[in-house]
């Protein structure tokens, strides 16, 4: 009786979590050239070149622009992959959801939640 | 016969009648009664003063065959229309004879007898020149004078006498006054065709002679006994004799005495011929005080303006304290505190022709004995010898000089010689002297200053030969003179100023001045050699030096070209050597080197070159109470170039260096010992080479070599500074290193205290415009207690970047794989990175080894085995070392095998969550992770475990405050449902919530979506980047 009970209530989960696996999301899809520029969050800036290149530096830190830190970005549909690169060797990846791409706003979220809103310098 | 016997008395008839009528006539006819009178008379009628003769009267007897007159109480009286007509002359007798036949007939004078007794003359000259003398009336009509020369026929004065006769004589024109007292004097001239004689036989008692001018003459003359005798053989040939007594004679000028009743001797024998002018003198001597004796012989003959001499004159022995004694009192200031004893003679010529500016060649020579000088409070000079001569041409055909044929002298117990000559003493003197001493140098000390605290005692013997000229002297070409000098030292002491000592018991030194027409290219002047068995050196407190077997070779440099140091070459050689600086002790044996300083004057700019080198068998470096440093067979070589015009140091100085040396043993510190066996080292403008350094420090072994190039060009901006070196080790002993520089560092805590505080502000900044690369090579070492091994790697500075370049080594938990960066672009913007990669990691060691890891990936502590790992990072820095968030980047991979999952807390809470089934032992078949930091965000990427039945996936993201959002999706289990749990919160209060699987189809090619192919490629991505760097093993 035990594992009969166990049995169906595996099979309530298994319906429950199939389908919460396999959610479908409604995509928004952004004009990357817009993203071209020098963005600004606070003291945080991230500069987006048309060759695909960009840089970071946050001036509370004492960082100027042309200290900036290096990456690549692409944009897919609403997915924006900076690859940031370390000097020695290795990369690190970062994933936005855009959620606002316009001429003066630019605005991410990544899958912790954590969101970020820029404005065009 | 009988016509001679009639004429005979014949003429006595006629002198009989002659001698008779005479008598009678002088006895009746000129009486005195008659003849005063006129005489009176007439002598008023030529001569324009008052005459008064008490009584004239007529002798013949007593002056036969000539008449005479004799004159009683005569005297003349100045004109009487003055105010105070004076005496002119007065004589209480006055005898005259002569032939007045022969003056009447012959123009012959001929005066027998002149005698003035008791006579006084006052001769006076007015303001306006005008002599009372002047008494001669002229009665003779103008138109009717003679104006032809007055010839005399012949002159025969006899007996012509002054007795008792005084003079006095005013001159109101010039100030001059003169008395003369007592004079007797017999006079008697012939002179004729065939004879010419003079005899003077004088006597003066008293003369004295004074000006009232400026000069203040005065002369006061005692005593003087004057007798000149000249009898000529023709009338041009005459032999002459002068003598001259004056027993006292004082004189002065101006106030100043110049003569005190000085004696006077005075013989001139002299032969003169008139007709050629010349002038023969045998033996003249003047002698002063019966003392000091001058003589003087030879010729002077004039010719027109010409006068040709050929003298000789010579001193007796003269005693110089009486000499001196006669120098008047108003030059005597010269020789205060100066007295002088001792005899000298001086002898010598004077030869040769004097017309306008031709002078006599003159010799002298000097022989000075048995000498005495002694100055104020110096030390009295003794037993002075000299024996010298001098020539002098004014006419400069030949070289005027002095010639010291020998000298010597005595100070207290030190003695000196000296010969030599003098040239060309009127042009440019020329010098040639050699000397000799014996120096007991105590005797010097009155000469040394007072203020000078300079105690100096021993021996010193030995000789000088110089040659120079005065214009070597007043140009100060110094490198023209000659000088060899050779002295030896006995108990030599000598202590300046109560501090700097010198010590030498003996010593040999010798000294040469080599001479060179021109400044010698390395402007060398002097060498100075000294050979001290001992010698012992001290600048109280701080330095010692005792020496053994010195020898000493000094090359002096010509200062005058204004080289900076005096020495030019300086070699040595020493069979011991201890010298002792504060509380350090340096001990080297059988030592020997050189030190060259070779100046060069280019474009009146000094380049220095300098080179040295320094020999010795052994050498030791030791501390009050500690060996410090000792090594043997030490050589080190400098060659410096010194240009101070050039701009950067290396330029400046073009060094080039040597230095080796074997077997040596260091002793710093407790910590920092150990052995060099052997080093060899070089330096040159361009390179810096260590050919070879083979050192132990404590436990710890290294051979460094190398090469640092492009020195120059890096000085002058035109290149990278470029090293390459390799260090070997075969054992390192870090935390032996680590303690020894703890331990320096910490043995001064100021220094400590001031660095740490500083650090804040001044950022280690790696230099620019350099390429160093250091290779390393370690066998052994131990960090955290694992043993390191096999440590290969560089360490490279470049431009501005530190860089620590793929370091591998092994321990037995990983082969390992280091590159770390730092660059220093700006001071608070600082560069730091690492690439580091775990190869065959050993994870519980792994973590032991490195324990930052374990926060950098907190579950790797749950696993056991072996793996990779691979992790890459990059962050800024401010100037106090803090890290700027904002710039963290990193990413790290690990892989693993068969890994055990060790049952812990966590995992039996995710275990009971997740519905695992708990075994003894939890075995993963294998492990993939890849992780990402980015500011304070630690990304896991997803990864996937699997365990017997179950696979599950993990991901999730970590804070730097320990946050934790991880998720754990079971992709397969035995059980009928997929669960995943997410875990949140922090270590010590973990948030655990069951939740839908998140990665079900991760690593499910056939069900893959877009999403799961992003994930797969990223951590792809990571990982092959991570691995682009890892070095084969």
């Amino acid at each position: 009786m035990k594992r009969l009970l166990l049995v169906n209530l595996s099979l309530v989960l298994v319906v429950l979590f199939t389908t919460s696996c396999e959610k479908a999301e409604e995509e928004l899809s952004f004009d990357q050239t817009l993203i071209i520029g020098k963005w600004k969050s606070g003291t945080l800036f991230e500069r987006y070149d048309s060759d695909k290149s960009g840089a970071t530096w946050d001036t509370a830190d004492d960082v100027t622009e042309a200290e900036g830190q290096e990456f690549t970005w692409t944009i897919e549909i609403d997915q924006l992959e900076q690859i940031h690169i370390i000097e020695n060797g290795g990369l690190v990846p970062k994933v936005y959801t855009l959620t606002i791409l316009t001429a003066s706003t630019l605005a991410y979220e990544d899958d912790f939640g954590s969101v970020k809103t820029f404005s065009k310098q | 016969m009988r016509v001679l016997k009639k004429i005979g008395i014949g003429l006595l008839g006629i002198l009989s009648v002659v001698l008779l009528g005479t008598t009678i006539a002088v006895w009746y006819i000129f009486t005195p009664e008659k003849l005063t009178p006129i005489v009176n008379e007439q002598a008023n009628e030529y001569i324009s003063c008052q005459t008064n003769i008490e009584k004239v009267e007529p002798t013949f007897f007593s002056t036969f065959p000539f008449f005479g007159l004799e004159l009683t109480n005569v005297s003349l009286i100045e004109d009487t229309n003055l105010n105070k007509p004076d005496t002119l002359l007065n004589s209480a007798k006055c005898l005259v004879s002569f032939d007045v036949i022969g003056f009447l007939l012959d123009d012959n004078i001929t005066l027998k007898t002149f005698i003035i007794e008791d006579g006084m003359l006052n001769f006076k000259i007015d303001a306006t020149g005008h002599s009372n003398l002047d008494i001669l009336i002229d009665n003779s009509d103008s138109t009717d004078t003679d104006t032809s020369a007055f010839a005399f026929g012949k002159i025969d004065i006899k007996n012509v006498e002054f007795k008792n006769f005084n003079a006095k004589y005013t001159d109101e024109s010039t100030l001059t006054r003169a008395d003369i007292e007592n004079l007797n004097a017999n006079i008697e001239i012939i002179y004729d065709k065939q004879k010419q004689y003079i005899n003077l036989d004088m006597q003066l008692k008293k003369m004295l002679y004074t000006t009232s001018d400026s000069m203040a003459l005065y002369l006061d003359v005692n005593d003087c006994d004057i007798k000149i005798n000249s009898n000529a053989k023709d009338e041009n040939l005459f032999n002459s004799n002068l003598k001259f007594i004056c027993e006292s004679m004082s004189g002065s000028m101006e106030g100043d005495t110049l003569l005190s009743k000085i004696k006077f001797d005075t013989y001139i024998p002299i032969d003169i011929n008139l007709a050629e002018n010349s002038y023969d003198l045998s033996k003249m001597k003047l002698i002063v005080n019966d003392e000091q004796e001058i003589s003087l012989s030879g010729n002077i003959t004039m010719e027109g303006d010409s006068i040709y001499t050929d003298l000789n004159y010579a001193t007796n022995a003269m005693d110089v304290e009486k000499v001196v004694a006669l120098i008047p009192n108003a030059y005597k200031e010269y020789l205060e505190g100066l007295t002088a004893k001792g005899f000298a003679q001086i002898s010598g010529s004077v030869k040769g022709l004097y017309y306008d500016t031709l002078m006599p060649l003159m010799n002298t020579n000097i022989e000075y004995e048995k000498g005495e000088i002694k100055y104020e409070d110096y030390p009295r000079v003794k037993d002075i010898k000299l024996s010298m001569s001098t020539i002098l041409d004014m006419n400069n055909t030949q070289s005027s000089g002095v010639i010291i044929n020998s000298s010597y002298a005595k100070i207290m117990r030190s003695s000196v010689s000296l010969k030599g000559d003098i040239t060309n003493i009127l042009n440019i003197p020329a010098y040639d002297i050699y000397s000799d001493g014996d120096f007991n140098l105590d005797d010097f000390k009155p000469y040394i200053p007072k203020d000078q605290n300079v105690l100096i005692r021993g021996m010193l013997k030995g000789n000088i030969h110089t040659q120079f000229s005065q214009s070597d002297i007043d140009n100060e070409a110094y490198h023209r003179i000659y000088l060899k000098g050779k002295f030896r030292t006995k108990n030599f002491y000598a202590v300046y100023d109560d501090s700097m000592k010198v010590d030498l018991p003996f010593a040999d030194i010798k000294l040469l001045l080599p001479t060179s027409s021109r400044v010698s290219k390395d402007l060398k002047l002097a060498n100075i050699t000294i050979a001290a068995p001992n010698m012992d050196l001290e600048m109280y407190p701080t330095m010692k030096a005792v020496t053994k077997d010195l020898e000493l070779s000094v090359e002096i440099n010509n200062m005058i070209k204004g080289v900076s140091a005096p020495i030019t070459y300086c070699e040595y050689k020493v069979s011991n050597l201890y010298a002792t600086y504060d509380t350090l002790a340096v001990t080297a044996n059988n030592a020997d080197g050189h030190l060259k300083y070779a100046p060069e004057l280019k474009e009146k700019k000094e380049i220095a070159i300098i080179n040295s080198t320094i020999n010795s068998q052994d050498l030791s470096v030791s501390s009050k109470d500690n060996v410090m440093f000792d090594a043997k067979k030490l050589y080190a070589k400098t060659n410096v170039i010194y240009d101070e015009s050039q701009s950067n140091v290396i330029d400046q100085w073009n060094p080039e260096l040597a230095i080796s040396f074997s077997d040596a043993n260091y002793n710093v510190s407790e910590q920092l010992k150990g052995q060099i066996t052997g080093m060899k080292y070089t330096l040159t403008p361009d390179d810096m080479e260590i050919e070879k350094l083979d050192l132990t420090i404590a436990d710890s072994d290294y051979k460094l070599s190398g090469k640092l190039s492009n020195i120059s060009n890096y000085l002058n901006d035109k290149g990278l500074l470029k090293g390459d070196f390799d260090l070997v080790s075969k054992n390192t002993n870090i935390y032996q290193l680590m303690d020894i520089f703890d331990g320096l560092g910490s043995e001064d805590s100021t220094i400590a205290t001031i660095e740490a505080d500083s650090a804040e502000d001044d950022p280690f900044m790696v230099p620019m415009g350099i390429e160093f690369h250091l290779n390393t090579s370690i066998d052994k070492t131990i960090v955290n207690q694992n043993i390191i091994e096999n440590i290969k790697g560089g360490l490279t500075v470049k431009d501005g970047t530190l860089v620590l370049d793929q370091m591998g080594f092994t321990n037995k938990a990983a082969h390992m794989q280091l590159t770390a960066m730092y660059r220093s672009s700006r001071k608070n913007h600082l560069f730091t990175a690492i690439d580091f990669h775990l190869l065959n990691i050993d994870i519980a060691e792994l973590i032991e080894l490195i324990p930052s890891v374990d926060t950098l990936v907190p579950m790797l502590k749950s696993f056991e085995g072996q793996g990779e790992f691979h992790l890459a990072g990059e962050t800024y820095l401010k100037s106090d070392y803090s890290i700027k968030e904002s710039t963290i980047r990193g990413a790290a991979a690990f892989e693993g095998q068969q890994l055990t999952i060790l049952d812990t807390e966590t995992f039996g809470m995710i275990a009971r969550k997740l519905q695992f089934e708990k075994k003894t032992v939890n075995v993963i078949d294998s492990l993939s992770v890849e992780m990402t930091l980015f500011k304070d965000e630690v990304d896991l990427y997803p990864f996937l475990i699997v365990m017997d039945d179950y696979k599950a996936v993990i991901s999730g993201r970590h804070t730097m405050d320990n946050r934790f959002k991880y998720h754990i999706s079971v992709t397969e289990t035995p059980l009928p449902i997929r669960l995943g749990l997410d875990i949140g919160g922090t270590m010590e209060e973990l948030d655990y919530k069951v939740v839908p699987c998140k990665y079900k189809h991760l690593y499910n090619p056939k069900k893959q979506g877009a999403l799961e192919e992003r994930t797969l490629r990223l951590k792809k991505l990571i990982s092959e980047s991570l691995k682009e760097n890892v070095k084969p093993i």
